[in-house]
């Protein structure tokens, strides 16, 4: 590996300071961590015996302000100065993202939904990962806090959707339903951006719910929108099954007239439903 | 290439090597213009607190939370 120049002078400034022979001095030429501490050690060795660390603490002002003239250089030369938290944490990513469980996820999705969304789902993946091994609550709560922050509520909404299955169930299929139809892109999209506008308050049926939990769960829905102040609900369903679960379940529903403003529109494209009901 | 990381004690002067300082609200400012803080290239403020780095390319400011780091993953390649 070529050594770049600002590596050079750092080795001569090392040679000057700590009266070292320069053909004594190798660094390491994949991570140099910059510490200030009240360690004793003005540098610290990798396994290698090169340099792999420089305590700024255990240096004069002059010799200090040399090693900032050679960092910003190596920035200017296209090194990325990185918190070691942050190093840490894109290797996690990183191998998160590669996982058997995920990867062919994302490869899917990558060029499918907007840019934006597709990175909120990799942070969803992540979060969800980090929950699953055990990560603490305030640590999550944090994450979730950067997603909010960075993405809105959409950027959350995408993580509920994602911690329930709802990308591999839902949406996935629907993109693919929607391919086989003649495809037009905004149609998907439409679709995608009601199921993600609207995850709070909607229903997506499994296929493994059977006639009387669909009807359950559509009317526990129904209730905890009105709870908060909706008095409508979207329900989503792939599939023929699905499809006649739901329209089964909707018309004994409005059979029971308990909701006297009971409306109901429902579309179907294929093998994709999508019913709102309004009460 | 060499990549070059720092630990949480050595922000403040890395910063000081980039003449930036903080100011009181915890922000990170220009040393010669305090009433001028730094953005990120999506126009974000940045604390000291969630200040994660600098990118080539001028001063690229890099901030510490998920999302951030996930879109400098596909920025170093």
């Amino acid at each position: 590996m070529v050594e770049e120049t600002w590596l050079g002078q750092l080795r001569e400034l090392f040679e000057a300071v700590v009266k070292i022979d320069i053909r004594n001095i190798k660094f390491s030429l994949i991570n140099i961590q910059v510490n200030s501490n009240n360690s004793s050690k003005q540098f610290g060795y990798d396994e290698d015996g090169r340099v792999d660390s420089i305590n700024l603490k255990k240096f004069s002002p002059t010799e200090k302000r040399k090693i900032g003239e050679l960092l910003r250089e190596a920035q200017n030369e296209g090194t990325t100065l990185l918190l070691k938290e942050s190093q840490e944490l894109i290797k996690d990513i990183k191998l998160k993202e590669e996982s058997s469980d995920v990867k062919p996820l994302l490869e899917f999705f990558k060029t499918k939904i907007p840019p934006n969304d597709y990175n909120a789902l990799r942070a969803a993946i992540y979060i969800d990962k980090r929950f699953k091994e055990g990560g603490k609550f305030g640590e999550i709560y944090r994450l979730k806090g950067d997603v909010a922050r960075k993405y809105d509520g959409r950027g959350l909404k995408i993580c509920n959707i994602y911690a329930s299955g709802y990308f591999e169930t839902m949406i996935k299929p629907l993109y693919e339903e929607f391919s086989q139809q003649g495809f037009d892109r905004t149609d998907f999209i439409n679709k995608y951006n009601i199921i993600v506008n609207e995850e709070a308050f909607a229903l997506f049926v499994r296929t493994d719910m059977d006639g009387a939990e669909v009807k359950t769960a559509i009317k526990i829905k129904m209730s905890r929108n009105l709870k908060y102040g909706r008095r409508d609900v979207t329900i989503h369903g792939i599939g023929r099954s699905n499809a006649e679960k739901i329209r089964k379940a909707i018309s004994d529903i409005e059979d029971e007239k308990e909701f006297p403003n009971f409306d109901k529109h429902i579309e179907e494209t294929g093998n994709i439903i999508l019913a709102k009901l309004s009460f | 290439m060499v990549v070059i990381t720092f630990e949480k004690s050595a922000k403040e002067e890395i910063l000081y090597f980039f003449d930036k300082t903080v100011d009181e609200e915890g922000f990170i400012v220009e040393k010669d213009d305090i009433t001028q803080k730094v953005i990120t290239p999506d126009g974000e403020e940045v604390t000291l607190e969630e200040f994660a780095g600098i990118r080539k390319g001028s001063e690229i400011f890099i901030k510490s939370d998920l999302p951030s780091i996930i879109d400098l993953i596909d920025k170093l390649g």
